[in-house]
């Protein structure tokens, strides 16, 4: 069944749709807001508001046209409200992240290339970054980024492909700083 | 297009190296957890009734609060800017039908303008736009009714504010007590028929019909000055007249009441 099949079914009473819903998407929707807040308690506290949202509004009766989107949409602004009001901006979550070994050898799992690849995500900007998870981890469409980021269709192209240059090049210079190490 | 090729191209590379960021994930009991946390919490924030939580937000208000959220609710719907234009066009008519002719016979030709403005204004604050009165019967609190008395009220709240230091400003030290009446009588009396036959016949029908009552009378107070609704304080018949119009109008507005308290029985 469609998830707008299942929006329906909510806003007509069943309650079990989005219990569907929720199995269907609990664990994308976690990956991309850990991958953006790097903070494993926010990213599901998050999570939960964001599906909660679903649920009232599906309560209500609104249906979305698309809900992919849609749902991503409520993520990503909860989680520049989260930004904006507890005032720590990405940087320095990132920064905390290297500061604290446990957790990122917990999601790296101790592989020197996939924290080279970390490390140089976060080093994007957030329109990149954001633009870059949902085409890559969250597999949606190019329309479908547009409509989440609330962007024109060109522009989410740019970010893509400036991003994934950007993101060349510092893993460049990563593996540059790495080899001088060891000279 | 090559642009579009050169993208897939750049996609194609970085697909695979994209996987070496991974997260952890949620079990299954985390989901059945999260699901029961968004039941409670849906239980405990949203209101299952809107309109319900409106009600007792309105019974919770005094009675004064209550008609200033009327008031204003129809001030904010129709816009600042239009009832602006309202209060703009009832001064220039009035000073345009007043002219350059001060005094008695200058009063009584005012009187008659306002009057028509007052139809004029009845139509245009009762205009339907967008058929909003149908969406703000069913969104907000107020009953059509009350809506439609609110714009009423400011019509003819901002009609007297215009029309009684005109009053004082036409007739200098000539101005009484009378005159003020004289002129709040048929200004009322014009509103109430407009409010009413909008009310009963809808905001076309409501607009001819007194509209026309508006012209029978200039034509029969050309005639057959006995018929004159617009008397000046020296006629004889000046207190009955203005009585039976400020009786008729009370009339008028009574029967809307009448009707809306034997619909709620």
């Amino acid at each position: 069944m469609l998830d707008e099949q299942y929006m329906t079914e909510l806003a007509s009473g069943n309650e079990s749709a989005f219990d569907s819903l929720v199995f269907r998407y609990h664990k994308p929707l976690f990956g991309y807001l850990y991958r953006l807040l790097h903070d494993e308690k926010q990213a599901e506290d998050l999570v939960q508001e964001t599906f909660l949202k679903i649920y009232q509004e599906g309560k209500r009766g609104f249906i979305p046209e698309q809900f992919k989107p849609w749902m991503y949409k409520i993520a990503t602004n909860r989680c520049k409200d989260y930004w904006k009001k507890a005032s720590t901006k990405r940087e320095f979550v990132a920064e905390d992240i290297y500061d604290n070994p446990s957790q990122v050898y917990h999601i790296i799992d101790h592989q020197i290339e996939r924290k080279w690849m970390m490390e140089s995500l976060n080093h994007l900007s957030l329109d990149y970054r954001t633009a870059l998870y949902l085409r890559f981890y969250q597999d949606l469409k190019y329309e479908e980024i547009a409509m989440t980021l609330e962007i024109p269709l060109n522009t989410v192209k740019t970010r893509i492909s400036r991003g994934l240059n950007q993101l060349e090049k510092i893993l460049q210079e990563n593996e540059g700083k790495e080899e001088r190490k060891y000279e | 297009m090559s642009e579009d090729k050169e993208l897939h191209k750049l996609e194609k590379k970085w697909a695979s190296r994209m996987e070496r960021f991974t997260t952890p994930e949620p079990t299954r009991e985390q989901t059945f957890m999260l699901l029961d946390n968004i039941r409670n919490q849906a239980v405990e924030e949203q209101p299952q009734d809107m309109r319900a939580e409106l009600e007792q937000l309105q019974k919770s208000r005094t009675r004064l609060e209550q008609m200033f959220d009327l008031l204003a609710s129809q001030w904010t719907f129709y816009g600042m800017r239009s009832w602006i234009l309202t209060a703009i066009l009832m001064l220039i008519l009035t000073i345009s039908v007043y002219g350059n002719d001060p005094g008695e016979s200058g009063f009584s030709l005012w009187l008659k303008g306002m009057s028509f403005l007052m139809i004029i204004l009845i139509a245009y604050a009762f205009r339907p736009r967008n058929e909003g009165n149908a969406t703000l019967e069913e969104l907000s609190y107020y009953p059509l009714i009350q809506q439609m008395f609110a714009r009423f009220v400011i019509v003819m709240g901002v009609q007297l504010i215009l029309a009684l230091p005109l009053t004082f400003f036409l007739l200098g030290s000539a101005s009484t007590m009378a005159y003020i009446f004289g002129t709040f009588t048929p200004l009322f009396f014009f509103g109430s028929v407009g409010f009413a036959s909008t009310f009963w016949l809808g905001g076309s029908a409501g607009t001819i019909i007194t509209s026309f009552l508006w012209f029978m009378q200039i034509l029969l107070d050309g005639q057959v000055k006995s018929f004159s609704l617009f008397r000046l304080p020296e006629s004889d018949w000046f207190m009955l007249a203005n009585v039976f119009l400020l009786l008729l109008s009370i009339l008028l507005l009574w029967s809307i009441v009448l009707k809306r308290e034997k619909a709620g029985q």
